[in-house]
């Protein structure tokens, strides 16, 4: 895993793993053989399982997080290394196995046409593949009416982990991207400082290890967390104009 | 000036926590930025439970029948906003640590990438 002689490949593909030893070596080795040959980085978010192991023995680089910090701080790692080394587009697919590697050509088209500046995978688009339950659709639909009237977005899935993003986006969500939850979060940085974000149909599947952290009460802390987050954004979006 | 029981025991729990303050910022167990919000609280029992008339006269003034109420009221509030001082202290030790963990990770890859031979030597 020392420095490729040949530089890095245009698209860096992060996949942050907590405890998902099970499934992020399918993810790592269908992601390597994809044609526009991503470099994988393995994000290692304090796992007490052998997920580092696993991920680079199919053939990743993995960061190794001294201990668990948030999906979000994990993410955010990955744009950093991404944009120290200069990848030209960074995507995120998560690492149990639910985002199908194979959906990164339709995330990269939007950015390679110079129509996005940012791309979200979506499962509601077309409906096929897995779909989550009732309480989280409810969920989904509460996020998306939200960001239609904070700030004028139209998304079908917000809450989607996978998603491509050129430098211009990755370098806003290298500075500003929340610990946990971040999804929704990072959609409203992304509108108010202008980036262009875009939906593309992808299919899920079900996660192959580990569980979510969105269940039972969790779904309620979520709802209610990212909720005040989104207004905690505008204000902040209202402080800065105000600032400047 | 007549002290009655209850002033003598606020004053020297005021003087005892006062000390206990001093202690902590000559150990250096308090930084610098947080032992002032915690030397004004100590002594403030100490002047309020002295100086009664004063507090007594900006109660009455300020419509309050039973004085006691605004030193409570009062002090009530002083707690608040030093839980929120507090908190945003932890919240930019939180951004801090969390970027400080990202140093490290991306650090102690590079330096695993590079081999042995960029491990210094003990």
């Amino acid at each position: 895993m020392n420095a490729e002689p040949q530089g890095p490949a245009h698209v860096l593909l992060v996949v942050p793993a907590w405890n998902e030893a099970g499934g992020v070596g399918r993810v790592v080795a269908e992601a390597r053989v994809l044609p526009e040959r991503p470099d994988v980085l393995v994000i290692d978010d304090g796992s007490l399982d052998a997920t580092g192991a696993v991920a680079a023995a199919a053939g990743a680089r993995v960061v190794r997080m001294p201990f668990n910090c948030g999906i979000g701080a994990a993410v955010q790692t990955g744009l950093r290394f991404g944009l120290e080394r200069g990848h030209a587009v960074i995507a995120r697919f998560d690492g149990d196995g639910q985002h199908d590697p194979h959906a990164l050509a339709a995330l990269l088209a939007p950015l390679a046409a110079g129509t996005a500046d940012f791309v979200l995978g979506s499962r509601y688009l077309t409906g096929e593949g897995f779909q989550s339950g009732a309480a989280r659709r409810v969920g989904i639909r509460w996020f998306s009416a939200l960001l239609r009237f904070v700030c004028g977005l139209n998304v079908t899935d917000p809450t989607s982990g996978c998603w491509a993003a050129n430098r211009r986006a990755a370098e806003v969500l290298a500075i500003e991207y929340a610990s946990d939850y971040p999804e929704v979060d990072s959609l409203v940085h992304l509108a108010k400082r202008g980036c262009r974000i875009a939906e593309v149909p992808v299919t899920m599947r079900e996660r192959e290890s580990g569980r979510s952290s969105i269940a039972g009460l969790g779904t309620l802390h979520y709802m209610i967390k990212v909720t005040l987050a989104l207004f905690a954004g505008q204000l902040r979006g209202r402080a800065n104009r105000g600032g400047s | 000036m007549e002290i009655r029981l209850f002033q003598a025991i606020a004053a020297l729990s005021s003087l005892l926590l006062t000390g206990l303050v001093l202690e902590l910022i000559r150990r250096r167990k308090l930084k610098d930025e947080l032992w002032l919000p915690w030397l004004l609280v100590a002594i403030a029992p100490l002047v309020t439970s002295l100086w009664i008339r004063p507090w007594a006269a900006l109660a009455h003034w300020l419509g309050i029948a039973y004085e006691p109420a605004l030193l409570l009221g009062l002090a009530t509030l002083l707690g608040f906003a030093m839980l929120l001082y507090l908190a945003v202290v932890v919240s930019t030790l939180m951004r801090q640590n969390l970027r400080l963990a990202q140093d490290l990770a991306l650090l102690r890859m590079r330096v695993e990438n590079a081999g042995p031979q960029a491990t210094p030597s003990a």
